[in-house]
Protein backbone atom coordinates (compact mmCIF):
# COMPACT_ATOMS: atom_id res chain seq x y z
CA UNK A 1 0.00 0.00 0.00
CA UNK A 2 1.33 3.55 -0.75
CA UNK A 3 -0.42 6.73 0.20
CA UNK A 4 -2.04 8.43 -3.09
CA UNK A 5 -0.27 12.00 -3.80
CA UNK A 6 -2.00 15.36 -2.90
CA UNK A 7 -4.60 16.09 -5.30
CA UNK A 8 -8.32 15.59 -5.92
CA UNK A 9 -10.33 14.53 -3.26
CA UNK A 10 -11.12 10.25 -3.60
CA UNK A 11 -14.61 9.29 -2.96
CA UNK A 12 -15.97 5.89 -3.14
CA UNK A 13 -19.60 5.11 -3.22
CA UNK A 14 -20.19 1.55 -2.09
CA UNK A 15 -23.42 -0.38 -3.17
CA UNK A 16 -24.27 -4.03 -1.98
CA UNK A 17 -25.90 -5.61 -4.86
CA UNK A 18 -29.30 -6.60 -4.47
CA UNK A 19 -28.27 -6.53 -1.38
CA UNK A 20 -31.74 -8.79 0.62
CA UNK A 21 -31.64 -11.17 -2.44
CA UNK A 22 -27.45 -11.84 -1.79
CA UNK A 23 -28.26 -12.16 1.73
CA UNK A 24 -30.78 -14.98 1.39
CA UNK A 25 -28.85 -16.94 -1.07
CA UNK A 26 -26.08 -17.01 1.63
CA UNK A 27 -28.44 -18.01 3.89
CA UNK A 28 -30.21 -20.62 1.19
CA UNK A 29 -27.68 -21.65 -1.54
CA UNK A 30 -30.42 -22.96 -3.96
CA UNK A 31 -31.76 -19.68 -4.94
CA UNK A 32 -28.74 -19.06 -6.49
CA UNK A 33 -29.50 -18.71 -10.46
CA UNK A 34 -33.19 -17.94 -10.05
CA UNK A 35 -35.33 -15.21 -10.01
CA UNK A 36 -35.93 -14.23 -6.30
CA UNK A 37 -38.04 -11.65 -4.80
CA UNK A 38 -37.76 -10.56 -1.16
CA UNK A 39 -41.54 -9.19 0.01
CA UNK A 40 -45.09 -9.85 1.63
CA UNK A 41 -47.74 -12.17 0.41
CA UNK A 42 -49.11 -11.90 -3.22
CA UNK A 43 -52.66 -12.48 -1.27
CA UNK A 44 -52.38 -9.57 0.67
CA UNK A 45 -50.98 -5.93 -0.28
CA UNK A 46 -47.22 -7.29 -0.50
CA UNK A 47 -44.56 -5.06 -2.40
CA UNK A 48 -41.05 -6.33 -3.30
CA UNK A 49 -38.51 -5.09 -1.46
CA UNK A 50 -35.90 -6.28 -3.48
CA UNK A 51 -35.66 -8.49 -6.18
CA UNK A 52 -32.60 -10.49 -8.28
CA UNK A 53 -31.23 -9.59 -11.37
CA UNK A 54 -32.99 -13.00 -12.67
CA UNK A 55 -35.81 -11.32 -11.69
CA UNK A 56 -35.53 -8.11 -12.99
CA UNK A 57 -35.06 -9.65 -16.92
CA UNK A 58 -38.98 -10.10 -16.43
CA UNK A 59 -39.41 -6.75 -15.21
CA UNK A 60 -39.88 -7.14 -11.29
CA UNK A 61 -38.34 -4.50 -9.62
CA UNK A 62 -38.78 -2.96 -6.29
CA UNK A 63 -41.98 -1.37 -4.62
CA UNK A 64 -43.98 -3.40 -6.88
CA UNK A 65 -47.01 -5.63 -6.11
CA UNK A 66 -45.96 -9.10 -5.23
CA UNK A 67 -49.28 -10.51 -6.97
CA UNK A 68 -48.51 -8.04 -10.39
CA UNK A 69 -44.45 -9.80 -10.06
CA UNK A 70 -46.11 -13.07 -9.76
CA UNK A 71 -47.84 -12.30 -12.68
CA UNK A 72 -44.76 -11.21 -14.69
CA UNK A 73 -42.33 -13.98 -13.56
CA UNK A 74 -45.25 -17.16 -12.59
CA UNK A 75 -41.61 -19.32 -11.86
CA UNK A 76 -40.47 -16.61 -8.91
CA UNK A 77 -39.23 -17.75 -5.62
CA UNK A 78 -40.48 -15.86 -3.07
CA UNK A 79 -38.82 -15.74 0.54
CA UNK A 80 -39.95 -13.18 3.33
CA UNK A 81 -36.98 -11.83 4.38
CA UNK A 82 -35.53 -11.27 7.64
CA UNK A 83 -34.34 -7.74 8.64
CA UNK A 84 -32.31 -8.97 11.25
CA UNK A 85 -29.87 -11.26 9.16
CA UNK A 86 -29.33 -8.31 6.58
CA UNK A 87 -28.69 -5.57 9.22
CA UNK A 88 -26.38 -8.15 10.81
CA UNK A 89 -24.49 -8.47 7.44
CA UNK A 90 -24.55 -5.04 6.71
CA UNK A 91 -22.80 -4.31 9.85
CA UNK A 92 -20.35 -6.79 9.07
CA UNK A 93 -19.29 -5.25 5.50
CA UNK A 94 -19.02 -2.07 6.76
CA UNK A 95 -16.95 -3.25 9.76
CA UNK A 96 -14.32 -3.86 6.89
CA UNK A 97 -14.85 -1.15 4.75
CA UNK A 98 -14.15 0.68 7.98
CA UNK A 99 -10.73 -0.58 8.01
CA UNK A 100 -10.05 1.03 4.59
CA UNK A 101 -10.56 4.84 6.02
CA UNK A 102 -12.41 5.71 9.33
CA UNK A 103 -14.53 8.45 7.73
CA UNK A 104 -16.82 6.67 6.38
CA UNK A 105 -20.23 7.33 6.19
CA UNK A 106 -23.16 5.07 6.15
CA UNK A 107 -26.31 6.31 3.91
CA UNK A 108 -28.72 3.14 3.96
CA UNK A 109 -28.48 -0.29 5.11
CA UNK A 110 -26.41 -1.45 2.16
CA UNK A 111 -24.86 2.08 0.61
CA UNK A 112 -22.16 4.29 2.08
CA UNK A 113 -19.63 6.61 1.36
CA UNK A 114 -15.79 6.42 1.84
CA UNK A 115 -13.18 9.20 2.27
CA UNK A 116 -9.95 8.07 0.86
CA UNK A 117 -8.07 11.12 0.45
CA UNK A 118 -4.80 10.74 1.82
CA UNK A 119 -5.06 7.01 2.88
CA UNK A 120 -3.20 4.17 2.11
CA UNK A 121 -4.24 2.61 -1.48
CA UNK A 122 -3.11 -0.72 -3.25
CA UNK A 123 -0.38 0.35 -5.59
CA UNK A 124 -0.84 3.75 -5.39
CA UNK A 125 -4.52 3.53 -7.23
CA UNK A 126 -8.11 4.42 -5.96
CA UNK A 127 -9.13 1.75 -8.95
CA UNK A 128 -7.01 -1.21 -7.62
CA UNK A 129 -8.15 -0.44 -4.17
CA UNK A 130 -11.76 -0.92 -5.23
CA UNK A 131 -11.18 -4.70 -6.73
CA UNK A 132 -9.58 -5.71 -3.58
CA UNK A 133 -12.42 -4.46 -1.64
CA UNK A 134 -14.53 -5.98 -3.94
CA UNK A 135 -12.37 -9.04 -3.80
CA UNK A 136 -12.64 -9.63 -0.29
CA UNK A 137 -16.17 -8.62 0.89
CA UNK A 138 -16.52 -11.64 -1.43
CA UNK A 139 -14.47 -13.96 -0.57
CA UNK A 140 -15.12 -13.19 3.25
CA UNK A 141 -19.22 -12.68 3.41
CA UNK A 142 -19.95 -13.87 -0.60
CA UNK A 143 -21.96 -10.58 -1.24
CA UNK A 144 -21.39 -8.25 -4.22
CA UNK A 145 -20.54 -4.91 -4.17
CA UNK A 146 -20.56 -2.15 -7.29
CA UNK A 147 -18.40 0.78 -6.48
CA UNK A 148 -18.29 4.48 -7.53
CA UNK A 149 -14.77 6.41 -7.84
CA UNK A 150 -14.88 10.02 -8.02
CA UNK A 151 -13.36 13.26 -6.60
CA UNK A 152 -16.62 13.65 -4.86
CA UNK A 153 -20.09 12.35 -3.73
CA UNK A 154 -22.21 13.37 -5.91
CA UNK A 155 -20.32 11.74 -9.54
CA UNK A 156 -19.02 8.77 -7.27
CA UNK A 157 -22.78 7.88 -6.22
CA UNK A 158 -23.85 8.17 -10.13
CA UNK A 159 -20.60 6.34 -11.61
CA UNK A 160 -21.64 3.32 -8.73
CA UNK A 161 -25.35 3.15 -10.26
CA UNK A 162 -23.30 2.51 -13.54
CA UNK A 163 -21.41 0.39 -12.93
CA UNK A 164 -23.72 -2.30 -11.27
CA UNK A 165 -23.66 -5.06 -11.66
CA UNK A 166 -20.89 -5.87 -9.37
CA UNK A 167 -18.72 -3.40 -11.25
CA UNK A 168 -15.55 -0.91 -10.48
CA UNK A 169 -16.59 2.46 -12.09
CA UNK A 170 -13.86 5.49 -11.61
CA UNK A 171 -14.73 8.88 -13.27
CA UNK A 172 -11.17 10.27 -13.73
CA UNK A 173 -10.29 13.43 -12.09
CA UNK A 174 -11.04 16.25 -14.23
CA UNK A 175 -13.63 14.97 -16.49
CA UNK A 176 -17.27 14.53 -13.71
CA UNK A 177 -18.47 17.00 -16.33
CA UNK A 178 -17.90 15.26 -19.57
CA UNK A 179 -18.84 11.88 -17.71
CA UNK A 180 -22.16 13.45 -16.63
CA UNK A 181 -23.49 14.90 -19.88
CA UNK A 182 -24.71 12.58 -22.33
CA UNK A 183 -26.58 11.24 -19.02
CA UNK A 184 -30.80 11.77 -18.39
CA UNK A 185 -31.54 14.52 -15.93
CA UNK A 186 -33.38 12.22 -13.58
CA UNK A 187 -29.82 10.43 -13.29
CA UNK A 188 -28.50 13.36 -10.67
CA UNK A 189 -29.52 12.45 -7.32
CA UNK A 190 -31.39 15.15 -6.10
CA UNK A 191 -33.78 15.44 -9.80
CA UNK A 192 -37.04 14.24 -8.78
CA UNK A 193 -39.64 13.38 -11.10
CA UNK A 194 -41.51 16.52 -10.98
CA UNK A 195 -38.21 18.53 -11.65
CA UNK A 196 -37.32 15.89 -14.62
CA UNK A 197 -40.67 16.73 -15.76
CA UNK A 198 -40.07 20.31 -15.61
CA UNK A 199 -36.86 20.22 -17.06
CA UNK A 200 -38.31 18.16 -20.13
CA UNK A 201 -41.48 20.66 -21.06
CA UNK A 202 -38.10 23.27 -21.48
CA UNK A 203 -36.97 20.45 -23.47
CA UNK A 204 -34.02 20.02 -21.44
CA UNK A 205 -33.05 16.02 -20.91
CA UNK A 206 -29.73 15.47 -20.65
CA UNK A 207 -27.22 16.75 -17.99
CA UNK A 208 -25.32 18.07 -20.66
CA UNK A 209 -28.28 20.52 -22.08
CA UNK A 210 -29.05 21.31 -18.51
CA UNK A 211 -25.33 22.83 -18.08
CA UNK A 212 -26.07 24.64 -21.41
CA UNK A 213 -29.30 26.04 -20.56
CA UNK A 214 -29.83 29.64 -20.19
CA UNK A 215 -29.68 30.34 -16.17
CA UNK A 216 -32.35 32.98 -16.24
CA UNK A 217 -34.56 30.85 -17.92
CA UNK A 218 -33.95 27.91 -15.75
CA UNK A 219 -34.23 30.25 -12.64
CA UNK A 220 -38.10 31.38 -14.30
CA UNK A 221 -39.05 27.78 -13.98
CA UNK A 222 -36.88 26.25 -10.69
CA UNK A 223 -36.26 29.33 -8.80
CA UNK A 224 -33.47 29.44 -6.63
CA UNK A 225 -32.35 25.99 -6.90
CA UNK A 226 -31.41 26.06 -10.52
CA UNK A 227 -27.70 27.58 -9.93
CA UNK A 228 -27.41 25.24 -7.17
CA UNK A 229 -28.54 22.82 -9.92
CA UNK A 230 -26.82 23.34 -12.66
CA UNK A 231 -23.51 23.22 -10.56
CA UNK A 232 -24.20 19.85 -9.82
CA UNK A 233 -25.19 18.74 -13.51
CA UNK A 234 -21.28 20.19 -14.20
CA UNK A 235 -20.27 17.40 -11.06
CA UNK A 236 -19.31 19.92 -8.63
CA UNK A 237 -20.12 19.04 -5.04
CA UNK A 238 -18.05 19.83 -2.03
CA UNK A 239 -19.96 17.52 0.76
CA UNK A 240 -17.74 16.44 3.18
CA UNK A 241 -17.96 12.43 3.95
CA UNK A 242 -19.29 12.63 7.22
CA UNK A 243 -18.67 9.79 9.78
CA UNK A 244 -21.67 9.36 12.76
CA UNK A 245 -20.69 11.67 15.55
CA UNK A 246 -20.11 9.11 18.05
CA UNK A 247 -23.23 7.54 19.31
CA UNK A 248 -25.07 10.10 17.12
CA UNK A 249 -29.08 9.87 17.35
CA UNK A 250 -31.46 9.25 14.69
CA UNK A 251 -33.59 12.85 13.46
CA UNK A 252 -36.78 10.40 13.89
CA UNK A 253 -37.90 6.82 14.50
CA UNK A 254 -40.91 5.82 12.02
CA UNK A 255 -42.90 2.51 11.61
CA UNK A 256 -45.90 1.99 9.62
CA UNK A 257 -48.08 -0.82 8.62
CA UNK A 258 -50.22 -1.67 5.55
CA UNK A 259 -53.26 -3.38 6.20
CA UNK A 260 -54.58 -6.54 4.09
CA UNK A 261 -57.91 -4.88 3.75
CA UNK A 262 -58.71 -1.35 3.92
CA UNK A 263 -59.87 -0.52 7.12
CA UNK A 264 -62.44 2.32 8.88
CA UNK A 265 -62.87 0.89 12.25
CA UNK A 266 -61.65 3.61 14.55
CA UNK A 267 -61.25 0.87 17.57
CA UNK A 268 -59.00 -1.35 15.20
CA UNK A 269 -57.01 1.36 14.21
CA UNK A 270 -56.45 2.67 17.76
CA UNK A 271 -55.06 -0.54 18.20
CA UNK A 272 -53.19 -1.08 15.34
CA UNK A 273 -51.64 2.80 16.46
CA UNK A 274 -50.79 1.89 19.70
CA UNK A 275 -48.75 -1.52 18.46
CA UNK A 276 -46.50 0.86 16.72
CA UNK A 277 -46.11 3.34 19.43
CA UNK A 278 -44.56 0.23 21.43
CA UNK A 279 -41.94 -0.93 18.27
CA UNK A 280 -41.05 2.90 17.79
CA UNK A 281 -40.87 4.05 21.32
CA UNK A 282 -38.41 0.28 21.92
CA UNK A 283 -36.01 1.50 19.56
CA UNK A 284 -36.20 4.97 21.30
CA UNK A 285 -35.81 3.53 24.37
CA UNK A 286 -33.09 0.79 23.26
CA UNK A 287 -31.07 4.07 22.53
CA UNK A 288 -31.67 5.67 25.88
CA UNK A 289 -33.36 9.21 24.32
CA UNK A 290 -36.50 10.95 24.42
CA UNK A 291 -38.45 12.47 21.78
CA UNK A 292 -40.75 15.58 21.79
CA UNK A 293 -42.41 15.41 18.82
CA UNK A 294 -44.94 12.43 17.69
CA UNK A 295 -46.43 12.17 14.12
CA UNK A 296 -49.20 9.68 12.57
CA UNK A 297 -49.60 9.14 9.29
CA UNK A 298 -52.75 7.66 7.17
CA UNK A 299 -52.75 6.60 3.58
CA UNK A 300 -56.26 6.36 2.38
CA UNK A 301 -58.22 3.72 0.29
CA UNK A 302 -57.54 6.14 -2.98
CA UNK A 303 -53.85 7.07 -1.76
CA UNK A 304 -53.93 10.32 -0.38
CA UNK A 305 -51.51 10.40 2.36
CA UNK A 306 -51.82 13.01 5.29
CA UNK A 307 -49.60 13.92 8.71
CA UNK A 308 -50.24 15.23 11.65
CA UNK A 309 -47.63 15.47 14.39
CA UNK A 310 -47.75 17.62 17.93
CA UNK A 311 -45.19 18.28 20.13
CA UNK A 312 -45.26 17.65 23.97
CA UNK A 313 -44.89 19.94 26.61
CA UNK A 314 -41.44 17.68 27.53
CA UNK A 315 -39.67 14.88 25.53
CA UNK A 316 -41.11 11.36 26.32
CA UNK A 317 -39.76 8.34 26.61
CA UNK A 318 -42.72 6.24 27.42
CA UNK A 319 -45.42 4.86 25.16
CA UNK A 320 -47.93 6.57 27.72
CA UNK A 321 -45.66 9.96 26.80
CA UNK A 322 -47.20 9.73 23.57
CA UNK A 323 -50.45 7.98 23.51
CA UNK A 324 -53.12 10.11 24.11
CA UNK A 325 -51.66 12.91 21.52
CA UNK A 326 -50.84 9.99 19.00
CA UNK A 327 -54.94 8.52 19.47
CA UNK A 328 -55.71 12.52 19.23
CA UNK A 329 -54.01 12.85 15.84
CA UNK A 330 -55.51 10.15 14.70
CA UNK A 331 -59.39 10.74 15.80
CA UNK A 332 -58.55 14.05 13.87
CA UNK A 333 -57.43 12.66 10.71
CA UNK A 334 -60.10 10.13 10.25
CA UNK A 335 -62.90 11.73 8.13
CA UNK A 336 -65.07 8.74 7.73
CA UNK A 337 -65.33 8.87 4.10
CA UNK A 338 -62.51 7.25 3.15
CA UNK A 339 -61.24 3.97 4.69
CA UNK A 340 -57.11 3.28 5.62
CA UNK A 341 -54.93 1.63 3.53
CA UNK A 342 -51.92 2.29 5.31
CA UNK A 343 -51.18 3.69 9.51
CA UNK A 344 -47.57 4.78 10.62
CA UNK A 345 -46.37 6.59 13.58
CA UNK A 346 -43.15 8.71 13.96
CA UNK A 347 -41.26 10.19 16.98
CA UNK A 348 -38.68 12.86 16.17
CA UNK A 349 -36.97 15.93 17.67
CA UNK A 350 -34.97 13.14 19.62
CA UNK A 351 -32.46 13.37 22.20
CA UNK A 352 -30.43 12.00 25.05
CA UNK A 353 -30.27 12.02 28.25
CA UNK A 354 -33.76 12.48 30.66
CA UNK A 355 -35.74 15.41 31.27
CA UNK A 356 -36.17 16.78 34.24
CA UNK A 357 -39.45 18.77 35.21
CA UNK A 358 -38.39 22.43 35.88
CA UNK A 359 -37.43 22.88 39.90
CA UNK A 360 -40.11 25.34 40.62
CA UNK A 361 -42.82 24.17 38.20
CA UNK A 362 -45.52 21.78 40.79
CA UNK A 363 -45.08 24.90 43.27
CA UNK A 364 -45.72 27.78 40.87
CA UNK A 365 -48.28 26.67 38.21
CA UNK A 366 -48.05 30.63 37.22
CA UNK A 367 -44.51 30.36 36.06
CA UNK A 368 -43.40 28.84 32.71
CA UNK A 369 -45.56 25.53 32.35
CA UNK A 370 -44.70 22.49 30.15
CA UNK A 371 -42.91 23.48 27.19
CA UNK A 372 -42.14 27.19 28.09
CA UNK A 373 -38.67 28.07 29.55
CA UNK A 374 -37.36 26.37 32.25
CA UNK A 375 -35.07 27.74 35.35
CA UNK A 376 -31.20 27.37 35.81
CA UNK B 1 4.08 -18.61 -40.05
CA UNK B 2 3.08 -18.33 -36.49
CA UNK B 3 5.84 -15.82 -36.39
CA UNK B 4 4.48 -14.02 -39.28
CA UNK B 5 0.86 -14.18 -37.33
CA UNK B 6 2.03 -13.18 -34.29
CA UNK B 7 3.73 -10.20 -35.92
CA UNK B 8 -0.10 -8.86 -37.73
CA UNK B 9 -1.33 -9.23 -34.38
CA UNK B 10 -1.67 -6.62 -31.89
CA UNK B 11 -0.65 -7.18 -28.55
CA UNK B 12 -3.67 -4.99 -27.25
CA UNK B 13 -6.69 -3.28 -28.54
CA UNK B 14 -9.65 -1.41 -28.44
CA UNK B 15 -13.04 -2.73 -29.90
CA UNK B 16 -16.19 -0.40 -30.02
CA UNK B 17 -18.89 -1.88 -28.07
CA UNK B 18 -22.78 -1.37 -29.17
CA UNK B 19 -23.68 -0.99 -25.41
CA UNK B 20 -22.19 -0.07 -22.23
CA UNK B 21 -22.70 -2.80 -19.34
CA UNK B 22 -24.26 -2.18 -16.63
CA UNK B 23 -27.42 0.59 -16.04
CA UNK B 24 -27.94 3.93 -15.62
CA UNK B 25 -24.99 5.07 -18.40
CA UNK B 26 -26.35 5.50 -21.67
CA UNK B 27 -24.78 2.99 -24.56
CA UNK B 28 -22.82 4.60 -27.57
CA UNK B 29 -24.15 7.93 -28.64
CA UNK B 30 -22.81 10.75 -31.12
CA UNK B 31 -20.99 12.12 -28.19
CA UNK B 32 -19.41 9.09 -26.19
CA UNK B 33 -18.04 5.72 -27.01
CA UNK B 34 -17.55 2.70 -24.60
CA UNK B 35 -14.40 0.86 -26.36
CA UNK B 36 -13.51 -2.66 -24.76
CA UNK B 37 -9.51 -3.03 -24.52
CA UNK B 38 -8.71 -6.74 -25.96
CA UNK B 39 -5.65 -8.61 -25.91
CA UNK B 40 -2.59 -8.35 -23.59
CA UNK B 41 -1.82 -4.47 -22.52
CA UNK B 42 1.37 -4.45 -21.01
CA UNK B 43 1.18 -3.43 -17.46
CA UNK B 44 2.01 0.59 -16.56
CA UNK B 45 1.17 2.85 -13.82
CA UNK B 46 -2.33 3.07 -15.09
CA UNK B 47 -2.70 -0.20 -14.39
CA UNK B 48 -5.30 -1.13 -17.19
CA UNK B 49 -6.14 -4.60 -17.96
CA UNK B 50 -7.42 -6.64 -20.92
CA UNK B 51 -11.96 -6.50 -20.62
CA UNK B 52 -11.66 -3.13 -18.81
CA UNK B 53 -14.19 -0.60 -20.79
CA UNK B 54 -13.08 3.02 -20.91
CA UNK B 55 -15.44 5.06 -21.16
CA UNK B 56 -15.05 7.95 -23.94
CA UNK B 57 -16.44 11.71 -24.72
CA UNK B 58 -15.92 12.02 -28.50
CA UNK B 59 -16.20 15.48 -28.65
CA UNK B 60 -12.76 15.80 -27.80
CA UNK B 61 -10.61 18.91 -26.10
CA UNK B 62 -7.44 17.15 -24.31
CA UNK B 63 -6.13 18.76 -22.21
CA UNK B 64 -2.29 17.58 -20.52
CA UNK B 65 -2.82 14.29 -18.58
CA UNK B 66 -5.84 13.00 -19.94
CA UNK B 67 -6.07 9.79 -20.91
CA UNK B 68 -6.99 9.62 -24.98
CA UNK B 69 -8.05 7.23 -27.67
CA UNK B 70 -6.35 7.79 -30.71
CA UNK B 71 -7.82 6.33 -34.22
CA UNK B 72 -5.42 5.88 -36.81
CA UNK B 73 -7.71 4.92 -39.61
CA UNK B 74 -7.05 1.25 -40.43
CA UNK B 75 -8.75 -1.85 -38.38
CA UNK B 76 -7.86 -2.47 -35.29
CA UNK B 77 -6.28 1.06 -34.85
CA UNK B 78 -7.92 2.89 -31.85
CA UNK B 79 -5.11 3.09 -29.18
CA UNK B 80 -4.64 4.28 -25.75
CA UNK B 81 -2.50 7.36 -25.37
CA UNK B 82 -1.45 10.03 -22.80
CA UNK B 83 -1.23 13.51 -23.51
CA UNK B 84 2.02 14.80 -22.18
CA UNK B 85 4.03 17.77 -21.79
CA UNK B 86 4.10 19.61 -24.80
CA UNK B 87 0.52 18.23 -26.12
CA UNK B 88 2.84 15.11 -27.30
CA UNK B 89 0.88 11.48 -26.87
CA UNK B 90 2.85 9.03 -24.85
CA UNK B 91 2.51 5.50 -24.27
CA UNK B 92 -0.28 3.59 -22.27
CA UNK B 93 -0.35 -0.07 -21.59
CA UNK B 94 1.70 -0.84 -24.14
CA UNK B 95 -0.16 1.26 -26.95
CA UNK B 96 2.60 2.22 -29.24
CA UNK B 97 2.88 6.24 -29.31
CA UNK B 98 0.91 7.00 -32.10
CA UNK B 99 3.17 9.28 -34.79
CA UNK B 100 1.66 12.77 -35.23
CA UNK B 101 1.59 13.33 -38.68
CA UNK B 102 0.96 16.76 -40.27
CA UNK B 103 1.15 20.74 -39.36
CA UNK B 104 -1.63 21.04 -36.68
CA UNK B 105 -2.12 17.49 -35.29
CA UNK B 106 -0.65 18.47 -32.08
CA UNK B 107 -0.78 22.30 -31.60
CA UNK B 108 -0.76 23.54 -27.77
CA UNK B 109 -4.43 23.41 -26.30
CA UNK B 110 -5.61 21.57 -29.00
CA UNK B 111 -5.26 17.67 -30.66
CA UNK B 112 -5.57 16.85 -34.43
CA UNK B 113 -8.50 15.16 -35.65
CA UNK B 114 -7.45 11.72 -35.28
CA UNK B 115 -8.04 11.71 -31.65
CA UNK B 116 -10.99 9.85 -31.25
CA UNK B 117 -11.85 11.63 -27.92
CA UNK B 118 -11.00 11.77 -23.91
CA UNK B 119 -11.14 8.74 -21.53
CA UNK B 120 -13.79 10.18 -19.13
CA UNK B 121 -14.11 6.86 -16.77
CA UNK B 122 -13.07 3.04 -16.85
CA UNK B 123 -14.99 0.33 -16.04
CA UNK B 124 -14.40 -2.93 -15.12
CA UNK B 125 -16.63 -5.82 -13.98
CA UNK B 126 -15.67 -8.46 -12.52
CA UNK B 127 -19.41 -10.64 -11.84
Amino acid sequence: MSVAEEGPRIVFHVDLDAFFVAVERVLDPSLHGKPVVVGGSPDGRGVVAAASYEARAYGVRSAMPMSRAVRLCPQLVRVRGSRDAYRRASRAVFGLLRELTPRLQRVSIDEAYLELTGRPLVEGRAFDTALQLQREVRDRFRLDLSIGIASNRLVAKVASGASKPVGVLEVLPGQEERFLAPLPVRTLPGIGPATAERLNAMRIETLGELVAADLARLSLQLGREADGLQRRARGMDRSPVRPPEPDALPKSISHETTFPVDRSDLRFLAAQLEKLLHATGERLRDRDAHARTVSVKLRMADFTTCTRDRTLGHPGREDEDFLPAALELLEGLIDGRQPVRLLGVKLAGIERGAWQPALFEAANPASAGPGGPSDR
Amino acid sequence: MAEARARSQPRAWLEELAELPGVGVPSTTETRAALRLCGSPASDSHGLKAGDIVVVAVEADAEIGDLVVWWTGGPHSFALAEVGEGYRLLSVAGFPAPRVTGAGAAQAGQLGASVFGVVVARLRQVG
